[in-house]
């Protein structure tokens, strides 16, 4: 298992079911992999300032 | 369907872009640990008036009185006691080159767990005591050990114990730099990450002494104090790195690589904050913590 295996689990599902010819199951997994990356940019972004609003004063 | 995946692909690069950015930004507020390390103080023991200053290094154990009895009852026959034996003979056995530990460090390596991490001037970065032992270890031509592995567990765990009841004693010099990494800790601590979208506060100062599934989670006040610790879940000691990483994986996260500059930062702040209170070395937990 590759290192993009381990950290897009979803990614990796989706070539390896294209590799196999199941694009249905590409296309979900593949659609999952952009929603998770899109939350990953959100949770990063929002967080650069986020963070401040937990902190014991 | 190909450029869906290629989309994907793209803004999974992006993610990554935009989680090593993070670590780099600096606040505008200027840190103020001695502000901070009273202010962390005052919030856990206004939350559990009932615990002792010094019994928040008891971790989960400190939470209530029963719990606190196992932990009592545990100290009778100790689990970590294996991992004490072995780190003991381990830290004695001289290198091939006839050199050991204890020429690496002060007081031969005795009764020095307290000040670690210290912030090294000259490096300008946060040394860690895992970090120094295999530094220890690859100058006089050892190799180093596995940051999450026994044996790493087992050496910080015996110089732990000769430090036992000892406050930490974390210094953060009069330098720029080791005030920044003081502040990157602080972050990274307060920073949610992961599918679960947890911070490390979001568990052990939200939530200490409630359950996470089995487990009792830990205050973070005094949560290193302990460490390394025995988990029953491991069925082994485990040092802060391991601890770190799991908590990580647990959240739903990419745990980044043991002893990357983010958890010795990490370590750094959280031990500041815990400063005065005794290393308990070596803690216990019956699962989580």
């Amino acid at each position: 298992m590759s290192a993009t295996d381990c950290r897009f689990p979803a990614l990796a599902a989706a070539k390896k079911a294209a590799d196999a010819g199941d694009f249905d199951k590409a296309i979900a997994s593949s659609k999952e992999a952009e929603a998770l990356a899109k939350a990953s940019i959100f949770q990063a972004t929002s967080e650069k300032e986020a963070w401040k609003a937990l902190e014991i004063r | 369907m190909r450029s869906v995946i290629h989309f994907a692909s793209a803004a999974l690069a992006l993610a990554a872009l935009a989680f090593t950015a993070v670590p780099s930004a600096v606040a505008a507020d200027k840190p103020d640990p001695v502000t901070d390390a009273k202010a962390f103080k005052n919030f856990f023991t206004q939350k559990f008036p009932k615990v002792k200053l010094e019994d928040f290094v008891n971790g989960p154990y400190s939470m209530n009185e029963d719990m606190h009895r196992q932990w009592e009852e545990k100290e009778q026959f100790p689990p970590y006691e294996f991992s004490l034996d072995m780190g003991k003979e381990m830290f004695s056995k001289p290198f091939k080159n006839g050199k050991s530990y204890a020429d690496c460090f002060p007081n031969k390596g005795i009764g020095i767990r307290q000040n670690y991490p210290y912030f090294d001037d000259k490096e300008g970065k946060v040394v860690t005591l895992e970090l120094a032992l295999n530094r220890c270890r690859e100058a006089n031509g050892e190799p180093a050990f596995s940051y999450v592995k026994d044996e790493m567990a087992a050496l910080t765990a015996y110089m732990a114990f000769t430090s036992r009841g000892k406050p930490f004693d974390i210094k953060i010099p009069d330098d720029p730099r080791a005030l920044e990494a003081y502040q990157n800790g602080k972050r990274y601590f307060y920073t949610r990450r992961g599918q679960l979208n947890f911070s490390c506060a979001t568990c052990h100062v939200q939530t200490p002494g409630e359950r996470i599934r089995a487990e009792v989670l830990a205050p973070a006040l005094g949560i290193l104090n302990a460490m390394p610790i025995y988990r029953s879940e491991w069925s082994g000691m485990g040092t802060i790195s391991r601890r770190f990483t799991t908590c990580n994986s647990q959240i739903r996260g990419v745990p980044l690589n043991p002893q990357d500059d983010e958890y010795r930062d990490l370590e750094y702040y959280l031990s500041y904050v815990s400063n005065g209170l005794p290393l308990s070395g070596l803690g216990g937990c019956e699962k989580g913590g």
